[in-house]
Protein backbone atom coordinates (compact mmCIF):
# COMPACT_ATOMS: atom_id res chain seq x y z
CA UNK A 1 0.00 0.00 0.00
CA UNK A 2 1.84 3.15 -1.34
CA UNK A 3 0.93 6.66 -0.02
CA UNK A 4 -2.55 7.97 -0.17
CA UNK A 5 -3.59 9.97 -3.75
CA UNK A 6 -3.53 13.35 -1.28
CA UNK A 7 0.11 12.82 -0.17
CA UNK A 8 0.85 11.72 -4.18
CA UNK A 9 -0.60 15.23 -4.94
CA UNK A 10 1.02 17.01 -2.53
CA UNK A 11 4.60 15.81 -3.27
CA UNK A 12 3.72 16.44 -6.85
CA UNK A 13 2.86 20.01 -5.70
CA UNK A 14 6.12 20.36 -4.64
CA UNK A 15 7.85 19.25 -7.39
CA UNK A 16 8.30 15.42 -7.23
CA UNK A 17 7.26 13.99 -11.01
CA UNK A 18 7.77 10.12 -9.08
CA UNK A 19 4.96 11.35 -7.34
CA UNK A 20 2.52 12.52 -10.53
CA UNK A 21 3.59 8.93 -12.46
CA UNK A 22 2.56 6.94 -9.60
CA UNK A 23 -0.90 8.77 -9.26
CA UNK A 24 -1.30 8.23 -13.08
CA UNK A 25 0.02 4.35 -12.70
CA UNK A 26 -2.82 4.43 -9.85
CA UNK A 27 -6.01 5.68 -11.58
CA UNK A 28 -5.19 5.04 -15.51
CA UNK A 29 -7.40 1.48 -15.74
CA UNK A 30 -10.08 2.69 -13.76
CA UNK A 31 -10.18 5.91 -15.68
CA UNK A 32 -9.83 4.24 -19.03
CA UNK A 33 -12.61 1.96 -17.91
CA UNK A 34 -15.10 4.72 -16.66
CA UNK A 35 -14.02 6.98 -20.19
CA UNK A 36 -14.54 3.45 -22.91
CA UNK A 37 -17.94 2.89 -20.97
CA UNK A 38 -19.43 6.74 -21.27
CA UNK A 39 -18.48 7.27 -24.61
CA UNK A 40 -19.56 3.87 -25.77
CA UNK A 41 -16.28 3.53 -27.97
CA UNK A 42 -12.80 1.95 -27.26
CA UNK A 43 -10.87 3.98 -30.26
CA UNK A 44 -11.54 7.13 -28.34
CA UNK A 45 -10.22 6.07 -24.98
CA UNK A 46 -6.50 6.25 -25.48
CA UNK A 47 -7.00 10.23 -26.57
CA UNK A 48 -9.06 10.89 -24.04
CA UNK A 49 -7.33 9.44 -21.56
CA UNK A 50 -4.51 11.17 -22.38
CA UNK A 51 -6.40 14.39 -21.86
CA UNK A 52 -7.63 13.52 -18.81
CA UNK A 53 -4.35 13.42 -17.46
CA UNK A 54 -2.91 16.76 -19.29
CA UNK A 55 -5.86 18.64 -17.50
CA UNK A 56 -4.41 17.30 -14.45
CA UNK A 57 -1.22 18.21 -14.91
CA UNK A 58 -1.85 21.85 -15.89
CA UNK A 59 -4.17 21.94 -13.05
CA UNK A 60 -1.23 21.55 -10.70
CA UNK A 61 -0.76 25.25 -9.66
CA UNK A 62 -4.18 25.43 -9.08
CA UNK A 63 -5.12 22.23 -7.24
CA UNK A 64 -6.67 23.11 -3.40
CA UNK A 65 -6.35 19.93 -1.33
CA UNK A 66 -9.77 18.82 0.44
CA UNK A 67 -9.22 15.28 0.77
CA UNK A 68 -11.34 14.19 -2.31
CA UNK A 69 -8.96 13.17 -5.47
CA UNK A 70 -10.85 10.75 -7.14
CA UNK A 71 -14.30 12.88 -7.06
CA UNK A 72 -11.67 15.79 -8.36
CA UNK A 73 -10.56 12.85 -11.15
CA UNK A 74 -13.61 11.51 -11.62
CA UNK A 75 -15.25 15.26 -12.84
CA UNK A 76 -12.37 15.88 -15.08
CA UNK A 77 -12.64 12.51 -16.62
CA UNK A 78 -16.82 13.14 -17.23
CA UNK A 79 -16.15 16.73 -18.71
CA UNK A 80 -13.12 15.17 -21.19
CA UNK A 81 -16.26 12.48 -22.21
CA UNK A 82 -18.67 15.15 -22.44
CA UNK A 83 -16.18 17.24 -24.79
CA UNK A 84 -14.99 14.22 -26.72
CA UNK A 85 -19.07 13.37 -27.25
CA UNK A 86 -19.80 16.80 -28.49
CA UNK A 87 -16.86 16.59 -30.91
CA UNK A 88 -17.65 12.86 -32.68
CA UNK A 89 -21.22 12.34 -33.84
CA UNK A 90 -20.00 8.93 -35.62
CA UNK A 91 -21.41 6.35 -32.94
CA UNK A 92 -23.13 3.65 -35.02
CA UNK A 93 -26.65 3.47 -34.33
CA UNK A 94 -28.44 0.79 -32.94
CA UNK A 95 -30.92 1.00 -35.86
CA UNK A 96 -28.84 -0.58 -38.52
CA UNK A 97 -28.71 -3.86 -36.79
CA UNK A 98 -30.97 -5.80 -38.88
CA UNK A 99 -33.57 -7.92 -36.26
CA UNK A 100 -33.40 -11.32 -35.85
CA UNK A 101 -35.77 -13.26 -37.26
CA UNK A 102 -38.17 -13.84 -34.98
CA UNK A 103 -38.97 -18.08 -36.22
CA UNK A 104 -35.85 -19.31 -34.72
CA UNK A 105 -35.86 -20.33 -31.02
CA UNK A 106 -34.61 -17.58 -29.09
CA UNK A 107 -31.58 -19.40 -27.58
CA UNK A 108 -30.20 -19.51 -31.34
CA UNK A 109 -30.74 -16.06 -32.01
CA UNK A 110 -27.86 -14.37 -31.22
CA UNK A 111 -24.47 -16.11 -29.79
CA UNK A 112 -23.77 -14.66 -26.43
CA UNK A 113 -20.71 -12.62 -27.92
CA UNK A 114 -22.93 -10.71 -30.07
CA UNK A 115 -25.63 -10.39 -27.24
CA UNK A 116 -23.14 -8.73 -25.45
CA UNK A 117 -22.16 -6.54 -28.49
CA UNK A 118 -25.20 -5.59 -28.71
CA UNK A 119 -25.66 -4.66 -25.41
CA UNK A 120 -22.48 -2.25 -25.63
CA UNK A 121 -24.21 -0.58 -28.28
CA UNK A 122 -27.51 0.09 -26.86
CA UNK A 123 -25.79 1.28 -23.53
CA UNK A 124 -23.80 3.56 -26.41
CA UNK A 125 -27.00 4.50 -27.72
CA UNK A 126 -28.28 6.38 -24.74
CA UNK A 127 -28.34 9.93 -24.48
CA UNK A 128 -25.45 11.04 -22.56
CA UNK A 129 -27.47 11.99 -19.17
CA UNK A 130 -28.86 8.56 -19.17
CA UNK A 131 -25.46 6.58 -20.08
CA UNK A 132 -23.56 8.97 -17.18
CA UNK A 133 -25.82 7.86 -14.44
CA UNK A 134 -26.10 4.37 -15.61
CA UNK A 135 -22.40 4.48 -15.85
CA UNK A 136 -21.46 5.81 -12.63
CA UNK A 137 -24.45 4.30 -10.58
CA UNK A 138 -23.88 0.62 -12.50
CA UNK A 139 -20.37 0.30 -13.00
CA UNK A 140 -18.40 2.35 -10.94
CA UNK A 141 -20.83 1.63 -7.98
CA UNK A 142 -21.05 5.04 -6.76
CA UNK A 143 -24.28 6.18 -5.00
CA UNK A 144 -26.76 8.43 -6.07
CA UNK A 145 -25.53 11.08 -3.48
CA UNK A 146 -22.08 11.07 -4.69
CA UNK A 147 -23.37 10.97 -8.52
CA UNK A 148 -25.21 14.35 -7.30
CA UNK A 149 -22.36 16.02 -6.47
CA UNK A 150 -20.13 15.04 -9.37
CA UNK A 151 -22.96 16.29 -12.16
CA UNK A 152 -24.84 18.75 -10.05
CA UNK A 153 -27.94 17.06 -10.47
CA UNK A 154 -30.36 16.00 -7.88
CA UNK A 155 -30.39 12.44 -6.44
CA UNK A 156 -34.05 12.26 -7.18
CA UNK A 157 -33.50 13.28 -10.46
CA UNK A 158 -30.29 10.93 -11.24
CA UNK A 159 -33.05 7.98 -9.64
CA UNK A 160 -35.57 8.80 -12.18
CA UNK A 161 -33.34 9.07 -14.98
CA UNK A 162 -31.44 5.68 -13.80
CA UNK A 163 -34.82 3.80 -13.94
CA UNK A 164 -35.13 5.06 -17.15
CA UNK A 165 -32.13 4.14 -18.80
CA UNK A 166 -32.54 0.71 -17.88
CA UNK A 167 -36.27 0.98 -18.96
CA UNK A 168 -34.73 2.38 -22.32
CA UNK A 169 -32.28 0.19 -22.71
CA UNK A 170 -34.69 -3.36 -22.02
CA UNK A 171 -37.05 -1.91 -24.58
CA UNK A 172 -34.39 -1.06 -27.62
CA UNK A 173 -32.75 -4.88 -26.91
CA UNK A 174 -36.76 -6.20 -27.37
CA UNK A 175 -36.62 -4.29 -30.37
CA UNK A 176 -34.10 -6.04 -31.92
CA UNK A 177 -34.97 -9.60 -30.74
CA UNK A 178 -33.48 -10.12 -27.41
CA UNK A 179 -36.11 -10.78 -25.66
CA UNK A 180 -35.01 -11.17 -21.46
CA UNK A 181 -38.16 -12.30 -20.21
CA UNK A 182 -37.91 -14.98 -22.70
CA UNK A 183 -34.81 -15.70 -21.94
CA UNK A 184 -35.12 -15.70 -17.83
CA UNK A 185 -34.99 -18.43 -16.23
CA UNK B 1 -48.54 -1.49 -3.11
CA UNK B 2 -49.20 -2.21 -6.41
CA UNK B 3 -47.71 -3.54 -9.42
CA UNK B 4 -46.84 -0.14 -10.99
CA UNK B 5 -45.60 0.92 -8.11
CA UNK B 6 -43.25 -1.81 -7.66
CA UNK B 7 -42.09 -1.61 -11.01
CA UNK B 8 -41.20 1.80 -10.43
CA UNK B 9 -39.03 0.84 -7.46
CA UNK B 10 -38.02 -2.23 -9.43
CA UNK B 11 -34.30 -1.14 -10.61
CA UNK B 12 -33.65 0.95 -7.30
CA UNK B 13 -34.73 -1.73 -5.17
CA UNK B 14 -32.43 -4.35 -7.49
CA UNK B 15 -29.31 -1.66 -6.08
CA UNK B 16 -30.39 -1.95 -2.50
CA UNK B 17 -30.74 1.97 -3.41
CA UNK B 18 -34.89 1.65 -1.58
CA UNK B 19 -35.84 2.70 1.28
CA UNK B 20 -36.00 0.23 3.95
CA UNK B 21 -39.54 0.09 4.10
CA UNK B 22 -40.28 0.21 0.40
CA UNK B 23 -37.77 -3.05 0.41
CA UNK B 24 -39.93 -5.30 2.47
CA UNK B 25 -43.01 -4.18 0.51
CA UNK B 26 -41.44 -4.79 -2.69
CA UNK B 27 -40.19 -7.99 -1.14
CA UNK B 28 -43.59 -8.87 0.04
CA UNK B 29 -45.22 -8.32 -3.33
CA UNK B 30 -42.83 -10.03 -5.08
CA UNK B 31 -43.56 -13.09 -3.58
CA UNK B 32 -47.18 -12.77 -4.34
CA UNK B 33 -46.69 -11.61 -7.67
CA UNK B 34 -45.84 -13.86 -10.40
CA UNK B 35 -45.79 -10.83 -13.43
CA UNK B 36 -43.59 -8.52 -11.05
CA UNK B 37 -41.27 -11.76 -10.08
CA UNK B 38 -40.75 -11.97 -13.92
CA UNK B 39 -40.16 -8.28 -14.25
CA UNK B 40 -37.42 -8.55 -11.97
CA UNK B 41 -35.66 -11.53 -13.64
CA UNK B 42 -35.86 -9.66 -16.57
CA UNK B 43 -34.28 -6.80 -14.99
CA UNK B 44 -31.43 -8.87 -13.52
CA UNK B 45 -30.75 -10.50 -16.60
CA UNK B 46 -30.23 -7.18 -18.39
CA UNK B 47 -27.97 -5.86 -15.45
CA UNK B 48 -26.26 -9.22 -15.75
CA UNK B 49 -25.55 -8.47 -19.43
CA UNK B 50 -24.78 -4.88 -18.53
CA UNK B 51 -22.24 -6.51 -16.89
CA UNK B 52 -20.47 -8.17 -19.11
CA UNK B 53 -19.80 -5.65 -21.64
CA UNK B 54 -16.09 -5.51 -21.75
CA UNK B 55 -14.27 -2.38 -20.56
CA UNK B 56 -11.19 -0.95 -22.42
CA UNK B 57 -7.67 -1.16 -20.76
CA UNK B 58 -5.65 1.90 -21.40
CA UNK B 59 -1.76 2.70 -20.51
CA UNK B 60 -0.20 5.90 -20.37
CA UNK B 61 2.30 7.24 -22.46
CA UNK B 62 4.19 9.53 -20.08
CA UNK B 63 6.40 10.45 -22.27
CA UNK B 64 3.70 11.49 -25.13
CA UNK B 65 1.91 13.19 -22.54
CA UNK B 66 4.44 15.50 -20.80
CA UNK B 67 5.63 16.02 -24.92
CA UNK B 68 1.95 16.73 -25.45
CA UNK B 69 1.97 19.17 -22.52
CA UNK B 70 5.01 21.07 -23.51
CA UNK B 71 3.24 21.63 -26.80
CA UNK B 72 0.22 22.69 -25.41
CA UNK B 73 2.00 25.19 -23.28
CA UNK B 74 4.33 26.30 -26.01
CA UNK B 75 0.67 27.13 -28.22
CA UNK B 76 -0.81 28.79 -25.55
CA UNK B 77 2.34 31.26 -24.94
CA UNK B 78 2.05 31.99 -28.29
CA UNK B 79 -1.87 32.18 -28.30
CA UNK B 80 -1.08 35.20 -25.39
CA UNK B 81 1.63 36.86 -27.08
CA UNK B 82 -0.54 36.65 -30.78
CA UNK B 83 -3.51 38.19 -28.78
CA UNK B 84 -1.43 40.82 -26.61
CA UNK B 85 -0.15 41.85 -29.93
CA UNK B 86 -3.60 42.25 -31.77
CA UNK B 87 -4.68 44.14 -28.56
CA UNK B 88 -1.76 46.33 -28.80
CA UNK B 89 -2.49 47.00 -32.56
CA UNK B 90 -6.14 47.85 -31.60
CA UNK B 91 -5.50 50.09 -29.00
CA UNK B 92 -2.32 51.72 -31.23
CA UNK B 93 -5.63 51.67 -34.04
CA UNK B 94 -7.67 53.75 -31.80
CA UNK B 95 -5.37 55.90 -30.41
CA UNK B 96 -4.63 56.99 -34.02
CA UNK B 97 -8.56 57.54 -34.68
CA UNK B 98 -8.68 59.45 -31.66
CA UNK B 99 -6.04 61.71 -32.49
CA UNK B 100 -6.90 62.39 -36.33
CA UNK B 101 -9.74 64.72 -35.55
CA UNK B 102 -7.57 66.89 -33.09
CA UNK B 103 -4.66 67.42 -35.55
CA UNK B 104 -4.91 70.24 -37.86
CA UNK B 105 -2.72 70.32 -40.33
CA UNK B 106 -2.62 73.20 -42.89
CA UNK B 107 -0.73 75.22 -45.29
CA UNK B 108 -1.67 79.33 -45.05
CA UNK B 109 -0.20 81.94 -47.88
CA UNK B 110 2.21 82.70 -45.67
CA UNK B 111 2.29 80.45 -42.71
CA UNK B 112 2.65 76.53 -42.30
CA UNK B 113 0.42 75.69 -39.55
CA UNK B 114 0.67 72.09 -37.46
CA UNK B 115 -0.70 71.76 -34.39
CA UNK B 116 -2.45 68.63 -32.08
CA UNK B 117 -4.47 68.31 -28.72
CA UNK B 118 -6.71 71.39 -30.17
CA UNK B 119 -10.58 70.13 -30.14
CA UNK B 120 -11.43 70.11 -34.09
CA UNK B 121 -13.48 72.97 -35.21
CA UNK B 122 -13.08 72.69 -38.75
CA UNK B 123 -10.49 74.81 -40.84
CA UNK B 124 -10.19 77.55 -38.60
CA UNK B 125 -10.41 81.88 -40.45
CA UNK B 126 -7.77 83.65 -38.43
CA UNK B 127 -9.36 86.48 -37.19
CA UNK B 128 -9.01 90.07 -39.19
CA UNK B 129 -7.69 92.39 -35.98
CA UNK B 130 -8.81 95.43 -36.82
CA UNK B 131 -6.30 98.93 -36.50
CA UNK B 132 -7.35 101.87 -34.67
CA UNK B 133 -7.17 104.96 -37.50
CA UNK B 134 -5.19 106.82 -34.77
CA UNK B 135 -2.39 105.18 -34.11
CA UNK B 136 -1.87 104.36 -37.72
CA UNK B 137 -1.63 107.95 -38.04
CA UNK B 138 0.90 107.83 -34.87
CA UNK B 139 2.90 105.77 -37.26
CA UNK B 140 2.71 107.13 -40.34
CA UNK B 141 4.01 110.32 -38.73
CA UNK B 142 7.03 108.85 -36.79
CA UNK B 143 7.81 107.38 -39.91
CA UNK B 144 7.64 110.81 -41.63
CA UNK B 145 9.89 112.01 -38.65
CA UNK B 146 12.31 109.47 -38.88
CA UNK B 147 12.42 109.88 -42.82
CA UNK B 148 13.19 113.52 -42.29
CA UNK B 149 15.32 113.53 -39.88
CA UNK B 150 17.59 111.34 -42.12
CA UNK B 151 17.27 113.64 -45.08
CA UNK B 152 18.87 116.32 -42.80
CA UNK B 153 20.95 114.94 -41.27
CA UNK B 154 22.19 114.12 -45.19
CA UNK B 155 21.63 117.65 -46.25
CA UNK B 156 24.09 119.02 -43.23
CA UNK B 157 26.90 116.43 -44.47
CA UNK B 158 26.31 117.16 -47.82
CA UNK B 159 26.64 121.05 -47.17
CA UNK B 160 29.63 120.61 -44.78
CA UNK B 161 31.25 118.66 -48.24
CA UNK B 162 30.14 122.17 -49.93
CA UNK B 163 31.65 124.61 -47.35
CA UNK B 164 34.94 122.33 -47.84
CA UNK B 165 35.09 121.96 -51.45
CA UNK B 166 34.76 125.73 -51.47
CA UNK B 167 37.62 126.80 -49.39
CA UNK B 168 39.40 124.50 -51.60
CA UNK B 169 38.67 126.11 -54.51
CA UNK B 170 38.61 129.51 -53.23
CA UNK B 171 42.57 128.79 -51.52
CA UNK B 172 43.04 127.22 -55.33
CA UNK B 173 41.70 130.40 -56.39
CA UNK B 174 44.34 132.41 -54.18
CA UNK B 175 46.75 130.97 -55.47
CA UNK B 176 46.09 131.15 -59.21
CA UNK B 177 45.98 135.05 -58.45
CA UNK B 178 49.27 134.32 -56.51
CA UNK B 179 50.38 133.05 -60.33
CA UNK B 180 48.99 135.95 -62.26
CA UNK B 181 50.89 138.08 -59.99
CA UNK B 182 53.88 136.34 -60.20
CA UNK B 183 53.25 136.19 -63.90
CA UNK B 184 52.51 139.90 -64.23
CA UNK B 185 56.03 140.73 -62.15
CA UNK B 186 58.26 138.02 -64.34
CA UNK B 187 56.61 140.32 -67.43
CA UNK B 188 57.86 143.12 -65.99
CA UNK B 189 61.24 141.80 -65.04
CA UNK B 190 61.69 140.34 -68.56
CA UNK B 191 60.71 143.71 -70.29
CA UNK B 192 63.24 145.72 -67.80
CA UNK B 193 65.67 143.62 -68.33
CA UNK B 194 64.89 143.07 -72.21
CA UNK B 195 65.11 147.41 -71.97
CA UNK B 196 68.40 147.18 -70.34
CA UNK B 197 69.78 145.00 -73.14
CA UNK B 198 68.39 147.21 -75.48
CA UNK B 199 69.87 150.76 -73.97
CA UNK B 200 73.36 148.76 -73.64
CA UNK B 201 73.23 147.72 -77.60
CA UNK B 202 71.87 150.64 -78.90
CA UNK B 203 69.40 148.97 -80.60
CA UNK B 204 65.54 150.64 -81.34
CA UNK B 205 63.72 148.49 -79.59
CA UNK B 206 60.12 148.14 -81.86
CA UNK B 207 56.63 149.82 -80.42
CA UNK B 208 55.26 147.47 -77.92
CA UNK B 209 51.99 144.80 -79.25
CA UNK B 210 48.54 146.09 -78.31
CA UNK B 211 48.05 144.16 -75.25
CA UNK B 212 51.43 144.21 -73.88
CA UNK B 213 51.89 145.10 -70.84
CA UNK B 214 53.31 148.32 -69.69
CA UNK B 215 54.56 150.00 -66.18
Amino acid sequence: MGPAEVDLMELWRQGDPAAFEDLVRRWERPIARLLGRLLGRADLVPDSCQEVFLRVLRARPNYRENGSFGPWLYQIALNVARDAIRRSNRIRPLGRLEPADPRQPAETRYGQQETVELVRRAVAELPTPLREVLVLRHYEGMKFEEIARLTATPASTLKSRFAVALNRLRNQLVEIGLDLEETAP
Amino acid sequence: VNCAEVREQLSLWCYGDASPADADRIATHLESCQSCRREEIALRRLLGLIDQVPAPDGRIDLARLYHKAMTAETRRTKRWRRLGLIGCAAAAGVLFLLAIPRFDFRLDSDQLVIRWGSEWRGPVERPMVPVAPARQADSDAANVREQVEILSQLLIAQSENLDEHRDKLNAFQHRLEGFDRALLAGLRSWRSTERDVAALSGLQLPPSRKGDVHE
